[in-house]
């Protein structure tokens, strides 16, 4: 058997098409995904009880359950009920609903990182709720989105600064906090014990948001690449 | 009739004694092919960890290559992982059955997944018990053992059943190459006829309830690990 590359070039145009259309059908799941993670995590976060159960179960069955089988059921089962999807709809429903799950998780893990105590100081200073909302509450989500704790950590690593100083510090301070990072499980509890680093940390929440390189704690990222 | 009543009707003639075994031996098939993968996995993924530490490995032309199979194999999507393997057993004229070739696919992705995992654990440790250990004449690969993976087991375990969850699930896309497990199953009921409610609704339990059973698990066991005294306060030494 021999490779034979020239074929396989050949159909170069119909690989990107593909291409493109695996980034289009991830960027619309991913924006429904926002949309829906959003909505979610506020409801489990400040809703009365009885109406956050619904919200549960939903990320429950979602996160618990295949992607793969999830599109197959709504592509195969749902046409019994009399509703036929064709098969990107079923791709963009079951992809949306599943990126829907997930980014409730991750999102709650925001709103929970939110310190009481910056409420309170939003209040004293006689912030409007849409300020709230924006200063205060709006940076701690989106840092959510992204894998900080633990790659802070690794990017802060002594290893990389033995030099010592304020950086190390700050690095030692990091790890302490390590085992407490966010996961796929409780995030929420984790992130609100990691509060009192931010206190000392006078860096603006806003310029924190930034990616860092790799993944193994669930973000924002691995459900793009995912 | 409504779909509920034909579901209904149909449901005594889906839920019998050889159905039931055929899916209990699919989702044996998928716990076998995802934990035995898993295992496989991260024992590749420890050495390739340890192959990164520039204590262990003081070249870095040795450390350049489990970075390349990291970076790779993390990045590749399962499915085409898995057709990788698949295609490579058929064009090396390898006989290998079907679970074998699910479990490598499992184990090669796994292997790129718990290195990451593993090596966050490592870093977690402070670098002075390295240099303690090292200073105390240990050789790296007893220092590691004796003072590093003590320290570090606490912070690997808890994403490691995350890992083992997401793979259980990532196993579904093993019925693409015709391994039965539950996803297929649940295909080839469906094409014997059954309503496909009554397969992909049982597959969904099922996986729901695996999935339930180690995120239990995984739950327990980042409560008991993380479990630490107090937040330490840095010393002012450090500052």
């Amino acid at each position: 058997v021999t490779l034979q590359y020239g074929q396989v070039l050949h159909y170069l145009p119909d690989f990107l098409l593909g291409a493109g259309m695996a980034l289009w059908i991830a960027f619309v799941a991913f924006c429904g995904g926002l949309l829906i993670g959003l909505f979610g995590a506020a409801m489990i976060s400040y809703a009365p009880r009885p109406f956050r159960w619904p919200v549960i179960a939903y990320v429950r069955f979602f996160t618990y359950t295949p992607q793969l089988v999830q599109i197959f059921f709504l592509f195969f089962a749902l046409p019994e009920f009399g509703v036929t999807l064709s098969p990107v709809v079923a791709v963009l429903i079951g992809m949306t609903l599943n990126a829907g799950a997930y980014l409730t998780e991750i999102e709650r893990a925001g709103f929970a990182s939110v310190p009481q105590a910056e409420l309170d100081a939003a209040e004293t200073l006689g912030f409007s709720r849409a300020q709230t909302v924006w200063y205060v509450i709006a940076p701690h989500v989106i840092r959510a989105l992204y894998p900080l704790h633990h790659h802070d950590a690794r990017h802060l690593d002594g290893r990389d600064l033995r030099g010592g100083g304020a950086d190390r510090a700050r690095a030692e301070r990091q790890r302490d906090l390590l085992p407490l990072r966010r996961d796929f499980f409780d995030h929420g509890r984790d992130l609100r014990r990691a509060d009192h680093h931010r206190v000392a940390d006078p860096v603006d929440a806003w310029s924190r948001a930034v990616p860092r390189e790799g993944e193994s704690v669930l973000s924002a990222w691995d459900i793009i690449v995912r | 009739m409504s779909t509920w009543q034909i579901i209904v009707a149909e449901a005594p003639r889906f839920f019998t004694y050889w159905n039931m075994l055929f899916l209990a031996e699919a989702l044996l098939n998928t716990l076998l092919s995802s934990v035995l993968g898993c295992a496989v996995g991260y024992a590749m993924g420890f050495v390739l960890a340890t192959l990164r530490l520039p204590e262990v490995a003081p070249f870095a032309a040795l450390r350049a290559l489990p970075i390349l199979w990291v970076e790779l194999f993390r990045r590749i999507p399962f499915l085409v992982l898995l057709l990788l393997v698949f295609f490579l057993c058929q064009f090396l004229r390898l006989e290998a059955p079907l679970w074998a070739i699910s479990v490598t696919a499992v184990a090669i992705r796994m292997s790129a997944l718990a290195a990451e995992n593993i090596r966050g654990g490592y870093e977690s440790v402070r670098p002075t018990q390295w240099d303690a250990a090292l200073t105390m004449n240990f050789p790296p690969l007893l220092a590691l053992r004796r003072v590093v993976l003590p320290q570090a087991w606490r912070v690997i375990v808890p994403p490691s059943i995350v890992h083992v969850l997401s793979m259980v699930k990532e196993t579904s896309l093993v019925s693409q190459i015709g391994f039965i497990e539950i996803t297929f199953a649940a295909k080839m009921l469906t094409q014997r006829g059954f309503s496909a409610i009554l397969t992909y609704g049982t597959a969904l339990v099922l996986y729901f309830c695996v999935s339930w059973v180690l995120a239990s698990l995984g739950r327990w066991a980042e409560r008991r690990l993380t479990r630490r005294p107090g937040a330490t306060v840095p010393s002012p030494a450090l500052l």
